[in-house]
């Protein structure tokens, strides 16, 4: 009796934490597999339009459901649906929601979910970054589903040819257009330490500043390539070399959180550049003290300062203020979810509510798309990759001691350049 | 080799000799939050030999009760103090209620405090959103101090050290010198023999159950002032405190002190030389010490 005890509970802890395991979603990436046949290729005559959401739910980015949900929420309500569904040029929309974990792994099995299992019609997501890579391979393997995409970013996702993949946003790259010569001419930088999480997303985004900064004369002191969740920074605050200008910031939601409130304990003086999610809303608005670090923060990205004046601009921010569990001001999440999913919705009614064969007029109507989006006009390059506006802003303490976004300037049309980055020591090549 | 280029080799290496030291003391630093939350873990599962699978849970709730008392009063103190209280008598209630009648089934205990910390989990997600938040430490805390050799450090992080030095020290002397303490160990060795001594047992593993939860949950608020507090970092704390309690050796407050430790020092050295592999290093450490010693650092071996 005492000897099999010890065994039990060795046993009791390993059943513990593999059904822990299965219960945050890190199942193997093939149990989602369905019963073949139910794809839904078939769907163009049918009367319901079928949209499966994806956005994280869970880990670093757990917001962006909330975020994906009150945007979607403002496009439907403006057409007198409802976040799970209505009706959109006579036909009846459906809407199914699946949050992931932000990896590739839980992408694949909630799209391949969404696809498989609930026949949907549209895939419209995923939020990050390596999501969006492993999607984007799973939309050349279905052809007769058209995936619109959430807010992923790398560079590389529009350049594969998959012709049902469309993205309405510019990419990490394009965002950070015009801030490395901000920093080296205007701001005076001329060597700066970099610190970005290790995986696409920062890849491509710290690559798109640093390729610009470079290429102006400015130099790099070091890098350092974090993991995902990393929330104890001192020891890599302390390897910023003394004779820096300024540190380049590429982390976001809680990594971004930690580091900032940490660079104030730590006084870490040097000015700091944002990656695009670094000090946007959900990192201002926190609790944590990180006024001393952010302000003065420069960055650059598709999210305009807060004073920002576009009309269209000012009728979506003010919807967006009624959605549930919305934010001060709609994070990079909502506005990119939101200019996503409102392009979609134009591009069925473009058609009145018919996809055509294999979804071709759906996918003509969305290729030739142009409006005017809350952050000014779209239109679609031959890779069906976004042409869009870019912000450069600055962190402010405004008049009331809150924390807020300026605008430093505004680049027009910005296009998709055809580097992908990768990990780089120094300047990228 | 010129005279100039001595003083930079020499200013290089007194650089090298600082930033090791920088990172020893971040180890540390970070070890005596593991080791907090660890301490009430080495009393609920390496003491008592309950398994739970909400310790985290209990962590992530008392940094939010935390969070609130201090976001409503401005008093750190009352926050921890709230938070120890608050999650001490919701791990009475939970003991009493759900686990003392299955204590001896591990299977099962396993299985309830597990549901327990999905439950949690998600109403804390419901209640508090995705997003981090952090407890708000007084800003007179928030200054770097000059330190001998190490230059300007992080108060706040001096401080957990200490309260972490604290309270392992509290714990040692509780169970190890002590009558009361003396009374949970023959608890634990024998329960029959020690409940015909006269002691009432039930009482002395409900009130271990309690204090361990008391103090994930103060553990919650130390760790919350200086980590984000979001839905996940649970998982990852009852992980790494289950890493320091089984390496440490199970029941020993030193062999858990030694383990948080190790484990800090482990995470930060990687984080700088191999950033990649952290999460890898961390368990490996485990990996390594239960094949070198199954009964962990501090451990006694079990016949």
């Amino acid at each position: 009796m005492k000897l099999n005890k010890g065994k039990n509970r060795i046993a009791a802890l390993a059943m513990g934490f593999s059904l822990a395991l299965v219960a945050t979603g890190c199942a193997p990436a093939g149990s989602g597999e369905a019963a073949p046949g139910s794809s839904s290729a078939g769907a163009a005559s049918s009367d319901t339009i079928k949209i499966g959401v994806l956005s994280t739910s869970e880990g670093n980015l757990a917001f962006g459901m909330d975020e994906a949900k009150a945007a979607i929420g403002v496009a439907m309500e403006a057409r007198g649906g409802t976040v799970e569904g209505g009706t959109i040029a006579g036909k009846k929309v459906e809407l199914i929601y699946e949050g992931t974990d932000g990896t590739s792994a839980s992408a694949q099995t909630k799209a391949k979910k969404l696809v498989e299992n609930e026949g949907v019609d549209i895939v419209f997501g995923p939020a990050s970054g390596d999501e969006g890579e492993t999607v984007v391979q799973y939309a050349l393997t279905e052809p007769d589903v058209t995936f619109v995409n959430g807010a992923a970013s790398p560079v590389g996702m529009t350049l594969q040819n998959a012709e049902n993949f469309f993205r309405f946003m510019g990419d990490s790259a394009m965002w950070m257009g015009g801030l490395g010569d901000h920093a080296f001419k205007e701001k005076g930088y001329k060597k700066v330490y970099s610190i970005a999480e290790d995986y696409s997303f920062p890849y491509d985004n710290a690559g798109g500043f640093f390729s610009e900064f470079c290429a102006a004369g400015g130099e790099v002191t070091g890098n350092s390539w974090v993991p995902v969740g990393t929330t104890d920074y001192a020891t890599i605050i302390s390897k910023i070399p003394a004779d820096t200008d300024a540190v380049y910031v590429g982390l976001g939601g809680a990594d971004a959180a930690s580091f900032l409130s940490q660079a104030v304990t730590a006084g870490v003086e040097k000015p700091l550049i944002g990656g695009s999610i670094t000090v946007d809303t959900t990192a201002l608005s926190g609790d944590a003290n990180i006024s001393d670090a952010a302000v003065g923060t420069i960055t650059g990205g598709p999210v305009p300062g807060a004073d920002y004046d576009n009309p269209v601009w000012k009728t979506f921010s003010e919807a967006y203020a009624k959605q549930p569990k919305a934010f001060p001001s709609p994070s990079i999440f909502g506005i990119l979810y939101y200019n996503a999913f409102e392009s979609l919705l134009l591009g069925i009614e473009e058609t009145k509510g018919e996809l055509g064969e294999k979804h071709a007029d759906l996918r003509a109507s969305l290729s030739n798309l142009k409006w005017d989006t809350p952050t000014g006009p779209i239109s679609m390059d031959k890779n069906r990759q976004a042409i869009v506006d870019n912000f450069l802003i600055e962190v402010v303490d405004d008049s009331s001691g809150e924390l807020t976004q300026k605008n430093l300037s505004k680049s027009s049309n910005v296009t998709q350049g055809t580097t992908v980055y990768d990990r780089f020591d120094g300047c990228p090549n | 080799m010129s005279k100039h280029e001595f003083q930079y080799s020499k200013r290089c290496k007194a650089g090298e000799m600082t930033q090791f030291l920088l990172i020893t003391f971040n180890g540390l630093t970070l070890g005596a939050v593991y080791f907090l939350v660890a301490s009430g873990l080495t009393l609920i599962f390496g003491l008592m030999r309950v398994i739970t699978m909400a310790h985290g849970t209990s962590y992530l709730l008392g940094g939010y009760i935390g969070y609130v008392v201090v976001r409503e009063t401005g008093n750190w103190i009352l926050g921890a103090l709230a938070a120890s209280v608050g999650v001490g008598l919701l791990g009475l209630l939970i003991h009493q209620l759900l686990i003392r009648k299955f204590q001896d089934d591990d299977m099962r205990v396993a299985l309830i405090t597990l549901g327990l910390s999905l439950i949690g989990t998600d109403l804390m997600l419901a209640a508090f959103g995705g997003t981090a938040t952090q407890v708000a430490i007084p800003k007179a805390l928030q200054i770097g101090v000059e330190l001998p050799l190490l230059g300007t450090y992080p108060l706040i992080r001096i401080l957990l050290l200490l309260i972490a030095i604290g309270v392992g020290f509290g714990l040692w002397f509780f169970v190890n010198k002590t009558r009361y303490g003396a009374v949970v160990r023959a608890g634990v060795d024998d329960s029959q023999m020690t409940a015909a001594t006269g002691i009432n047992i039930k009482v002395v593993f409900a009130a271990i159950f309690a204090f361990g939860s008391a103090l994930a949950g103060f553990a919650g608020v130390a760790g919350g002032s200086l980590f984000p507090l979001m839905p996940g970092q649970d998982g990852t704390y009852l992980l790494f405190s289950l890493v320091v309690v089984i390496a440490g050796g199970m029941g020993s407050i030193a062999g858990a002190a030694i383990g948080a430790g190790l484990v800090g020092l482990v995470s930060q050295f990687s984080l700088v030389y191999f950033p990649t592999y952290a999460l890898v290093f961390t368990f490996a450490l485990m990996v390594i010490v239960l094949a070198v010693r199954p009964q962990g650092l501090m451990g006694k071996a079990t016949v």
